[in-house]
């Protein structure tokens, strides 16, 4: 087929250092090159730096705080600490993320269900998509922030408008990714298919959606973050309960330190989610 | 002999784009494949061997004539007339066993004689130690193994085969050329080769048909007539050998030197 790309003749190079040296010597790295592998001698080196890096930033922020000297202002991390166990042995804690943890899982999987059908029809049937995409470049750009008037005139209080903001947030990811996973699935994988006489059902769910799978898992593990970043939002507003509400209701008592605990907890579990995403998709994916 | 595959005035024009100028791929070609013989393609890059198989297989309709499949106007694709994709087109979400049960899938045959189906036809290609492997576990030569048995599957009459060992090694090629002979004779189905390879068309076929540069005709057919497996070196070979090299020559003399490839 395509021929391979010739080695540029060899130009007669000016004898450098590397050509004098004898062989035998090239082959011991210099000590000053870095090592490109970095083996692992002791089970806990892989944890050491990042440990390292927490604890100096730790004291920074515990010196910085103690300059400060106004627990209001800025708590240091010790007492943010003690504010996240005495909420959490209050047992409140357990509760507002149980709850964060519930509208966001509804939110999320709601936008799923709308968003994966849509943008494989939308995928598959160019011509549909064509008189869509306006519309949707135009709802696209405007944060889910923007939507909360919306949110609390439909949705008044509870639950409902911090499900809707999340809703809003990950359904653009994910149907732009499935749209652009559906459209990029190699044409000889439907060539083969009609080849056998396959059925357009068939051709929908033995080809397009397997063969667009890996990509469309791009686009939920995008959405998971967008979601959950704006779950923290979507729960400042008329919601009684849930992380969001718990940062907005310590602040109201001028507890700073459990605002920070509050954000800390927030950034573990987005983590989490996003940690417990990627091992689900480099499990499905191993074979693509 | 009877006629498998007959196409007749058969011209193909493209636009790349709406609004762009037409380019003329083929036009005027005349082909007739008998049942059960295997018949090579031979032409200069870009002069329509790709689009040729194309046409015959109903993935694309001709712009001029008309292609016919047992005296039956050829619409779109079907099993009774598999393409073996360049590339091979594996789907690597399936393993071996799932690639070739695609077709019988499509089918609707049921689940234990699917099985029971694949497993022979990779036993028949020889890979039965890579059963529950996929696609991406394997090398250029399996690949192209797994594709065969999964065309084979449906039983196919007539197997169109683009350029398929153009991407192995010499020695896997040839190993894949004697496997084809053998398959091709086992299951008498009508093959259609496409290669740039001399060699290849002179052990293969049973007639070489070569094209002529853009817009693509055929430009004379070559029979072969030496018994397989074949000497390459031999006095008939080196004739053919002759005979086909003149035709190419032949044919991009005449032809319009207008555009390049
Ligand atoms: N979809 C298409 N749109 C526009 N032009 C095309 C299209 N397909 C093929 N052509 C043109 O038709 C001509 C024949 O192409 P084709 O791929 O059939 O050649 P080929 O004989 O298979 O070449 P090769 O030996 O390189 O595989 C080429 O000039 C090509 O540019
Ligand atoms: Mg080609």
């Amino acid at each position: 087929m395509s021929a391979k790309p010739q080695a540029p003749p060899e130009k007669p190079a000016p004898a450098s250092a590397a050509e004098r040296t004898p062989a035998r010597c090239l082959s011991k790295p210099s000590s000053r090159r870095r090592r490109v592998t970095w083996v692992p001698c002791l089970p806990g080196e892989r944890l050491f730096f990042p440990l390292l890096a927490l604890g100096a930033f730790l004291l920074l922020w515990q010196a910085a705080a103690a300059w400060y000297g106004s627990d209001y202002l800025l708590p240091g991390p010790a007492a943010v600490l003690l504010a996240l166990l005495e909420v959490a042995r209050s047992g409140m804690l357990l509760e507002h993320v149980a709850v964060s943890l519930y509208r966001f899982g509804v939110g999320y999987l709601l936008a799923a269900l709308v968003a994966l059908p849509l943008g494989l029809v939308f995928g598959w049937y160019s011509r549909l998509h064509q008189a869509f995409d306006p519309l949707i470049q135009v709802l696209r750009p405007i944060s889910p922030v923007a939507w909360f008037p919306l949110a609390v005139l439909w949705f008044k209080i509870g639950d409902l408008p911090a499900i809707f903001i999340i809703f809003i947030a990950s359904f653009f990811p994910m149907l732009l990714a499935t749209i652009a996973a559906v459209r990029g699935v190699d044409r000889v994988y439907i060539r083969v298919a009609r080849n056998f006489g396959s059925s357009e059902w068939d051709l929908l769910h033995k080809v397009v959606i397997p063969a667009a799978f890996p990509y469309i898992t791009v686009g939920l593990h995008i959405a998971l973050g967008v979601g959950w970043i704006h779950l923290v939002a979507g729960e400042m507003l008329g919601a009684q309960s849930g992380l969001g509400y718990f940062i907005i209701d310590a602040r109201n008592f001028l507890r700073t330190d459990q605002v920070i605990a509050g954000m800390l907890l927030v950034g573990l579990l987005g983590l989490s989610l996003d940690r417990l995403m990627s091992w689900t998709e480099r499990r499905v994916r191993s074979r693509w | 002999m009877k006629v498998k595959i007959e196409a007749s005035g058969v011209g193909k024009r493209f636009r790349r784009r709406l609004g762009a100028e037409e380019v003329e791929a083929m036009a005027g070609l005349e082909l007739n494949v008998y049942q059960g013989e295997l018949l090579c393609l031979l032409g200069p890059n870009g002069c329509g061997k790709t689009t040729l198989l194309n046409l015959l297989a109903g993935f694309d309709t001709p712009t001029a004539g008309s292609i016919s499949l047992d005296g039956c106007p050829v619409r779109m694709p079907g099993p009774e007339a598999v393409m073996i994709q360049q590339e091979y087109g594996l789907f690597p979400w399936r393993t071996v066993r799932g690639n070739v049960e695609l077709g019988l899938e499509l089918a609707r045959v049921p689940a234990a004689r699917r099985r029971r189906l694949a497993l022979e036809l990779i036993a028949l290609v020889g890979l039965n130690e890579a059963v529950d492997r996929y696609p991406r576990e394997l090398s250029g030569g399996m690949q192209q193994r797994v594709a065969l048995a999964r065309a084979l599957a449906v039983e196919p009459q007539v197997l169109f085969m683009d350029e398929p060992f153009g991407a192995l090694d010499a020695m896997t090629r040839h190993k894949m050329q004697a496997e084809l002979i053998r398959l091709w004779r086992e299951k008498e189905m009508t093959i259609i080769f496409v290669t740039h390879d001399f060699n290849e068309a002179l052990l293969l076929a049973d007639r070489v048909a070569v094209m002529t540069p853009r817009p693509g005709r055929i430009k004379e057919i070559i029979t072969i007539n030496q018994p397989r497996p074949r000497n390459l070196l031999s006095p008939e070979a080196a004739q053919a050998r002759e005979a086909i090299h003149r035709a190419l020559v032949e044919g991009i003399m005449t032809s319009n030197p207008k555009e390049p490839a």
